[in-house]
């Protein structure tokens, strides 16, 4: 009973600093934004605007909870928890540090690539339940879009594995251990390029945001969805910027480990922050930076220039691999 | 047994299970049907964590859990638009009832004979890179053989789709 205490505790710790991170990241990503666009960005509720978001949030809480005439009630109900819950699970098994992780799963990778996949079935789900065409047609491409960059992503983390030898996560930062030039960006950068752009089109991000394009699908699949429904759609959104963050960290830029072993008095977890912050700053630069793709040139990039780079790193890594042996 | 948090968590997996494949049975919405599926999937994933097998849980979850998102889009597109319940025959229900006891039957006689000869607690010591070694070391052949397998099925089926498509026009 003790150990299901404990749990749940830490379990609501982590859900307190993913919501603060949520809630700095989106205060974040408008600031990142106006600056690159030359704009202020948010700077009136609280100082600096650093309240934006929780202003937004208690908007969005106390706005009327409205379910369509004609959706199916169910569903739509359903919709957001599904898309929600796994975003929020896959953060247990992410390693910040030596010793700080909740969850030491032995197949760690696959356990988040794996659930993380079943927020897909939350977006489609709200979008048919929704029983709106936008809201439809955002579904629709976001099931084809996930599910299509699922597969260059996969692929991309099989020659870390094969490098690793271990699907923990705990094992792959360790390996990657006494300065920047263990990390595997360096022997596996196209690897870690193809998961850098599949994990922006997972996370239906610009330049891949094509399943809520506003300015062609109103809103795409949550156009239907207000107040707290949508803000748990919102929440999963970057919920996942955070779990995919984080895996860029540790499966390419070695995790909490410092960049020169001199410099190892520095806590882990600050190195884990810093490589985590400088990711997501990525993430919000691009989308200051690109426009969107059209939807030809996003499933013909998926399988003509991810695929085939993933697959033929995978072989490279093999041949070097059983030559070095 | 012991009401251990291994037994309630099986009662609670078991009944989604059952729940999710009772729902897809009878639901008369094809996307509630492909939910329900997704509910059991993940129920199934569920119980081989329970007895060890975290690797084909996580298999579970992402080939057959994720992938019902597909099977949603499928349902969408290769279905008719109205909601309509298919009406069973009698004869036919009775028939799944003697079909379901005879499995019933069977499985609890394997059980049976499981649980008084082999000990379960095997699969525990069993690693990922065991399964690796042994998939592609000691079974590669029939691994090939089996994907070879996968591969004739998949064209198969791509060729009866379009025989079938041809034969409506």
């Amino acid at each position: 009973m003790s150990m299901f205490v404990s749990a749940m505790t830490t379990a609501a710790v982590m859900m307190g600093i993913t919501l603060g991170f949520v809630t700095y990241a989106i205060y974040a990503e408008r600031k990142v934004l106006g600056w690159m666009q030359l704009r202020i960005g948010p700077n009136r509720v609280g100082p600096w605007g650093l309240l934006q978001t929780v202003a937004d949030v208690l908007k969005l809480l106390l706005k009327e909870d409205i379910v369509p005439h004609k959706a199916d009630r169910t569903m739509f109900l359903l919709a957001p928890i599904v898309a929600f819950v796994p975003s929020f699970t896959v953060i247990a098994a992410l390693p910040f540090s030596e010793h700080l992780l909740l969850a030491d799963i032995t197949i760690g990778l696959l356990y988040v690539l794996a659930v993380s996949s079943i927020s897909t079935l939350g977006i489609v789900l709200g979008g048919w339940a929704s029983n709106n065409k936008y809201a439809l047609l955002g579904g629709m491409r976001a099931a084809a879009q996930m599910i299509s960059y699922e597969v260059p992503l996969l692929l991309s983390v099989v020659p870390v594995v094969m490098l690793a030898g271990s699907l923990r996560l705990g094992d792959i930062v360790q390996e990657q251990a006494g300065g920047f030039w263990h990390w595997y960006i360096v022997p596996q950068f196209f690897a870690f390029g193809v998961f850098l752009i599949a994990s922006v089109a997972e996370l239906n991000r610009t330049p891949f945001d094509l399943p809520e394009a506003e300015s062609e699908l109103v809103a795409g699949y949550h156009v239907e969805y207000s107040g707290f429904r949508f803000a748990f759609f919102m929440l999963a959104e970057y919920m996942y910027v955070f779990a995919m963050a984080a895996m860029t960290t540790v499966l390419f830029l070695g995790g909490w480990h410092a960049p020169h072993p001199a410099l190892d008095v520095v806590p882990g977890v600050v190195w884990f922050v810093l490589k985590f912050v400088g990711v997501v700053f990525f993430l919000f630069w691009i989308r200051a930076t690109l426009p969107r793709l059209r939807v030809d040139q996003l499933m013909g990039f998926a399988w003509t220039v991810l695929l085939p780079i993933a697959l033929l790193d995978i072989v490279v890594t093999a041949i070097v691999q059983s030559i070095i042996r | 047994m012991a009401l251990s948090g291994d037994f309630i968590a099986f009662v609670v997996l078991a009944s989604a299970i059952v729940f999710g494949v009772l729902t897809f049975l009878g639901s008369g919405v094809i996307v509630h049907r492909v939910v329900a599926l997704a509910l059991s999937f993940l129920g199934m994933a569920g119980l081989f964590v329970l007895l060890g097998a975290e690797l084909i849980a996580g298999i579970q979850v992402l080939v057959y859990a994720g992938a019902v998102s597909i099977v949603i889009v499928f349902a969408l597109m290769l279905t008719p638009s109205h909601t309509h319940k298919p009406r069973t025959p009698t004869w036919r229900a009775l028939a799944a009832l003697v079909g379901c006891g005879a499995f019933g039957g069977i499985i609890w006689a394997v059980l049976l004979e499981r649980t008084t000869n082999g000990t379960p607690t095997d699969a525990l010591e069993f690693a990922v890179r065991d399964v690796g070694v042994l998939l592609f070391g000691r079974y590669a052949l029939a691994l090939e053989i089996v994907s070879v397998l996968l591969t004739v099925a998949l064209i198969g089926a791509i060729v009866i789709g379009q025989k079938q498509k041809g034969g409506a026009q």
